[in-house]
This record gives C-alpha cells, structure tokens and sequence, in this order.
C-alpha cells in the first residue's frame, strides 16, 4: 500500500535532475548511433575481407585460419557491443520523449532500458573479467614453462 | 548624499527584477505538481540500473588494474620499443578507464543513497554523474576516432613518399 504522504516527500526528475538526464540520452544517442555506424562500416570491412579470402583460397589453395578467428571474434565483439547499443539507444529516445511530454509511463519504460543497459553491460564485464584473468593465468604458465 | 531608504528600496528592487527575470527565463522554478515522480516502479528501476552499474564500475576499475599488472610484468621477451609502447597504450587506457568508471561508481552510489535515503541532492547529483559518465565517454571515443584517422592518413602519406 502507498503511503499518503509519499507524494510530499518523493523524489522527483526536478528541473535540475531532467536537465540532466536530457544531457544523458542525447550523449546516449549520439554513442549508440556511432556505434551503429561503427558497427555498419565494419560489417562492410568483413564483407570485403571474406571475399577477398575466398578470391585468394581457389587460386592459393592456402587457408588463413589464423585470420579467419580473428575476424570471427572481433565480428562477435562488435555483435556484443551493437545490442548493449540498441539498449541504450531506447533509452536516449525514450528518455528525451517522456521529459519533452512530462509522459511518466515514457519515463519509466526508459529507465527500464536503462536496467536492461547496465545489467547486460554487468554481465558482459563479468565475463570480460573472467576471460581476463584466465588469459593472464594461462601467459604467466606458458612463461614459466618456456623458462 | 542618497537617504539609507533609498538605498534599501534599490536593492529591494534590484532583486524582485531579478526574481521576475528568473521566473522568465526558467518556468519550470515552481512547478513541482508537474514534474515526473520517481514512483515504486521507477525507483525499482534504478535501483536495479545502480547496483549494476556499480558491478559495472568496481570490474572496470579491477580490469583496469590487471591491464597495468600485465602491461608491465607482460612479454619480457619483447624488444624494449614494444614493451614501451604496449606500456603507453595500457596507461592511458587504464587512465581513461578509471576516470569513466569513477563517474560510473558515483552515479551508482549517489542514486542509491538518494533513493534509500528519499534525498533529492544525491539523486540529482548521481543522474549529474551519469551525464558527465556519457559526455567523458563521448568525447573519448572522438578523441580515438580523430587520433585513428590522423594515423592512418600519416601512414597512408608515408608510404606514399616511399
């Protein structure tokens, strides 16, 4: 049950607060939308790249797997970023909306692309880390077993 | 020489032109009936955004730390010009990495302590924390995209003087 007297004493988006959260979604969108460009440039790159492999296979019968994974990672890298992007980019323009309309329900829908944004973006430093740390283990016994 | 009531009566308008003129330019001073409220569902919300984000920030900040251990006790086996540059590159990452998550790390916890505490300065200053979190970024990630242009019309002049 609501308590009567939250309405006195709740928090709001005060003149202040949506100033800035407006300066929030429009630095927001502007990243999301260089990140979709990025994104986009770099899927022409691939494209260029795996034609010209192609091209290369069936006239030097030679096969760059080396190549070949690392396009492939860096391909799922740029996947990941591209929908922590689309995330944030519902946030900026749900966000610019619901304080240009004073639209609560606008609002509460773009904080909650704001949670899913920085609950995906936890997960994937979560697993960023791991990888992290299980890279460097596996450099330091590759050291110590050249030694 | 001016009477002391003419003094106060100059002042006393000075300010009500000043207070009109705030009223002008700034509406929304006093309409507190009609900004957006932060109801159970918004603040469950944010709630949840800031104890990610916090994650988010305190596995920055370690990353971080773990790129300079590496940077540094990394490939022993490597010209000196290779340690040297793989050191500059992790140091200013690791520089710009820290000041983002800082932003980060305050807005999480200017929002928690705003929302647990119903105080209205913490709150605003955590959202202020956020803006500042995405405008460093912003301009990072300009500053990377002009230096990468710039080196590659370097390289491409370089080796066209070749």
């Amino acid at each position: 049950m609501q308590n009567p007297n939250d309405s006195l004493f709740a928090l709001e988006f005060d003149h202040q607060a949506s100033a800035y959260i407006v300066q929030s979604a429009k630095w927001s969108r502007f990243l999301a939308i260089l990140w979709f460009v990025l994104c986009g440039l770099f899927v022409i790159a691939c494209l260029i790249t795996i034609v010209t492999t192609i091209d290369r296979q069936t006239t030097l019968t030679t096969y760059d797997m080396g190549g070949q994974v690392a396009l492939g990672v860096t391909l799922l890298w740029f996947i990941v970023i591209l929908v922590g992007n689309i995330f944030r980019y519902r946030f900026a323009i749900r966000a610019i909306r619901a304080i240009r309309d004073t639209d609560q329900q606008m609002l509460v829908s773009s904080l909650g692309q704001l949670r899913l944004y920085t609950k995906y973006c936890g997960i994937i430093s979560i697993i960023g880390i791991v990888l992290l740390i299980a890279g460097t283990i596996i450099n330091a016994f590759a050291d110590m077993s050249a030694l | 020489m001016v009477p002391f009531y003419y003094t106060q009566l100059t002042i006393l308008n000075n300010r009500s032109k000043a207070l009109q003129m705030d009223t002008n330019t700034n509406p929304n001073t006093s309409d507190n009936l009609f900004d957006l409220a932060i109801d159970d569902t918004a603040r469950s919300l944010l709630k949840t955004a800031a104890t990610w984000a916090k994650i988010v920030a305190i596995v920055g900040l370690a990353g971080a730390a773990l790129a300079v251990i590496e940077a540094f006790a990394g490939n022993r086996a490597a010209g000196s010009m290779t340690i040297a540059s793989s050191v500059l590159i992790a140091i200013v990452t690791v520089v710009f990495s820290v000041i983002l998550n800082i932003f980060l790390l305050r807005f999480a916890s200017n929002i928690q302590s705003g929302l647990s505490g119903m105080n209205q300065a913490n709150f605003n200053e955590g959202v202020n924390s956020l803006a500042l979190y995405l405008k460093c970024m912003g301009i990072f990630i300009i500053v990377a995209i002009s230096l990468a242009i710039l080196f590659v019309l370097i390289f491409s002049a370089f080796m066209g003087m070749r």
